[in-house]
């Protein structure tokens, strides 16, 4: 990464008799040239917006401050590995006070590849990948990425990725893939090849917003003889054309273990789009979660979750693989995956409408090992959280429906450790103590461990 | 699920009735080809000579919920089983079985009949479906794609094609050209005409799961039109099969 040898001199600092001190707000320069070294296949209207502002500066403070406001913008474009910075004095240059920025960039090799490994919802996986950053020279990139994950679920996925080099954190996606997983909570094993295309990006008062559209081919097949004959019904094939469109406002200082700050996610989601009515249906879902920061480093954490769906086919209801469920260990502990919510013969059926709620405690960890390094990814905390499923049903009042989700509620706490693993997921291990539970509902007493990306 | 737990289910089940309220689950009618008409065909008759109560559920992915992939196949209180053989067992352990005054002999003779007839007729009828290229266009493609959106029902029929064509490949009969499975319906036609004689069974004085098959058969190839009659011409020259073909209906599917 680039270096820049000056720094502000604030009043009247102690000087060093071999170094020079310049007050570098107060020296005038004129920005004569800019030169950029080592462009190879990227194009020139990719990179000559993001540092011709630069030219506007009149002072060498502003001169550097640019200079690395650019230089962050060129790591935005994605093409290039190292980008360091030079400013010299005009060689050739008619005013006195002229000056030469220099970005010597190294551009990413045409192909890259890796190696990695990936956790998701309580499934970890290995990941074999192939890269071509920068393809068209506008910091395009073609990804094609094979999964070999640890429920034996297969899959690959291409992934098309273009950034909108003009509206910061805007990019267009477009990808085909198939992916696949086995819910032997649900005795089922669902295998999708798909294709989808979507767009993010930031609008007014720092929403961020991403569009999407998919179309997969869903297959689900019972994993035994013994799955209950409302999963058997669900076996086949299925066609799905939808319309997503998720909005995210987040005020928070850590995606995983915040301080501060709330989220709040909307999804909708519209099934049926085009001529493809085979799988139609609207969702929608709402998650909140706030964060106060208490004394000694203790945070409070209240998360609310809430989410409905409809059928707009009179033949069929929303499929099993749509439906929302509840239980596990980052959602609501105290109960094993898809453990509470409606169930036949032990499968879990999954629900069309669901509310859930947590509160958190946390805390360093005792005594504070690690401090400042490794042990600030850990936390301890204490927690409640309580879901109910199947809150909202056609024709039911409010109080209807607050009846039928107290009658239907489930609740546990319990304590543990949170560990927060590369900023995007994280692993707990609770006690967990079930309190309120249905006849039908799997419990998980005691101890309790996951991983996962999304939490509660 | 291993065989020891399934066939101690199976003893287990056997101890309880035949419930009421069994369900017999088929494909949509517009969706079904000659095979799974066979097949349907097949059960039906035989639950009608047990005088079995059942209901017949059609549903789109009556493949895809049966456990050996494929149709029909019967819902019995927990029990789930498919296809005429297993059927044919499982109402055995019932009580309800049609061989029970055959003697062994007859019974090794019973179901080498059924095997010649899926031996020929079976296969004939998946070779006329599936590569034979005018019924294939007329018949069998529109109908199998029919039933999910595009692309996916032309998807299903491929890999549906292509799968059906490896196992005749693999029986043999993928090289056979249409006059050649003709000819081989003809002759299994003369065979179980000869077995059957004047007789109103092929196994003495009541029905077995050899008619109920036979019937299947001779009748599907007789009532399902597509553009190719050559099949319904060689039962329709046995006058005693198609008498047979009548008999059964009026027997067991006119009061049903």
């Amino acid at each position: 990464m680039g270096a820049v040898h000056a720094k502000e001199i604030k009043g009247d600092d102690l000087i060093d008799s071999n170094v020079i001190s310049v007050r570098v707000n107060d020296v005038s320069v004129t920005v004569e040239r800019i030169h950029i070294d080592g462009l190879g296949r990227t194009k020139n209207d990719a990179v000559v917006p993001e540092v011709k502002q630069i030219f506007q500066a009149k002072k060498f403070e502003d001169v550097i401050l640019k200079s690395l406001e650019a230089k962050s913008k060129l790591e935005d474009v994605g093409a290039f590995k190292k980008i360091q910075i030079v400013i010299d004095t005009s060689k050739e240059g008619g005013a006195s006070d002229g000056v030469e920025v220099s970005f010597i960039v190294e551009e990413y090799s045409r192909i890259g590849g890796g190696i990695h490994t990936s956790v998701g919802n309580n499934e970890g996986s290995v990941v074999t990948g192939v890269r071509l950053p920068n393809l068209l020279g506008r910091g395009e990139k073609l990804v094609g990425e094979y999964t070999y994950g640890s429920r034996k679920t297969q899959g690959f996925n291409l992934v098309f990725m273009k950034p909108f080099l003009r509206n910061p954190g805007a990019r267009f996606t477009a990808g085909i893939g198939k992916s696949g997983g086995e819910w032997p909570w649900s005795s089922y094993m669902e295998s999708d090849l798909g294709a989808s295309t979507d767009l993010s990006f930031q609008s007014v008062f720092g929403l961020y917003h991403t569009l999407k559209w998919e179309g997969v081919w869903r297959q689900i097949r019972c994993l035994n003889n013994t799955a209950s004959f409302a999963v058997r019904q669900e076996a086949g094939h299925s066609l799905k054309s939808a319309l997503h469109h998720a909005v995210v406002y987040d005020t928070r200082d850590h995606p995983i273990l915040p301080n501060e700050g709330f989220m709040l996610r909307l999804n909708k989601e519209l099934a049926g789009i085009g001529h493809w009515r085979d799988v139609n249906f609207w969702k929608g879902d709402i998650e909140f979660q706030l964060n106060k920061s208490l004394l000694f480093g203790t945070v409070l954490q209240g998360t609310l979750a809430t989410g409905m769906m409809q059928s707009l086919d009179r033949e069929h209801g929303p499929r099993i693989c749509d439906r929302y469920f509840l239980g596990g260990p980052l959602t609501l502990r105290g109960f094993q995956m898809r453990g509470a919510g409606p169930s036949s013969d032990g499968d879990a059926l999954g629900s069309t409408s669901y509310c859930a709620g947590g509160l958190h405690l946390y805390t360093p960890l005792p005594f504070r090992p690690g401090k400042g390094g490794f042990g600030d990814l850990f936390r301890t905390h204490l927690f409640i959280n309580a879901a109910s499923p199947d809150p909202f049903k056609a024709g039911h009042g409010a109080e209807e429906t607050m009846q039928h989700l107290a009658a239907q509620l489930r609740w546990a706490y319990g304590a543990g450790i949170v560990l927060c693993l590369g900023n995007i997921a994280r692993l707990e291990l609770n006690y967990c103590i079930p309190v309120a539970f249905q006849p039908t509902d799997k419990l998980n007493r005691g101890f309790q461990f996951g991983i996962g990306l999304n939490f509660l | 699920m291993s065989i020891l737990t399934e066939s101690i289910e199976i003893e287990l089940g056997a101890s309880e009735p035949w419930p009421r309220d069994a369900q017999l689950y088929e494909p949509l009618e517009t969706q079904m080809l000659l095979p799974d008409i066979v097949r349907c065909r097949a059960v039906e008759a035989f639950l009608n000579m047990c005088h079995l109560d059942f209901e017949v559920v059609h549903r789109k992915n009556a493949e895809d919920m049966s456990p050996s992939g494929m149709v029909p196949f019967v819902r019995c209180g927990a029990f789930i089983i498919s296809e005429l053989e297993p059927i044919v067992g499982f109402c055995g352990t019932k009580g309800h079985a049609l061989t029970e005054d055959l003697s062994p002999r007859d019974v090794a003779d019973m179901r080498a009949y059924m095997a010649l007839l899926e031996n020929t007729f079976g296969n004939a009828e998946l070779y006329m479906c599936w590569m034979e290229d005018t019924v294939y266009q007329q018949f069998t493609r529109p109908s199998h794609e029919s039933i999910y959106p595009w692309p996916l029902g032309q998807l299903l029929t491929i890999q549906k094609q292509r799968h059906t064509c490896q196992k005749l490949k693999s029986l043999d009969w993928a090289e056979k050209s249409t006059l050649e499975v003709i000819e081989d319906v003809t002759e299994a036609c003369q065979a179980i005409s000869e077995k059957l004689a004047r007789k109103d069974f092929f196994c003495g004085e009541t029905p077995t799961e050899l008619d109920a098959l036979a019937y299947a058969h001779l009748h599907t190839m007789l009532t399902v039109k597509f553009s190719d009659d050559r099949l319904a011409e060689a039962v329709k020259q046995h006058e005693n099969l198609v008498k047979f073909v009548e008999r059964i209906t009026e027997t067991f599917f006119t009061q049903h």
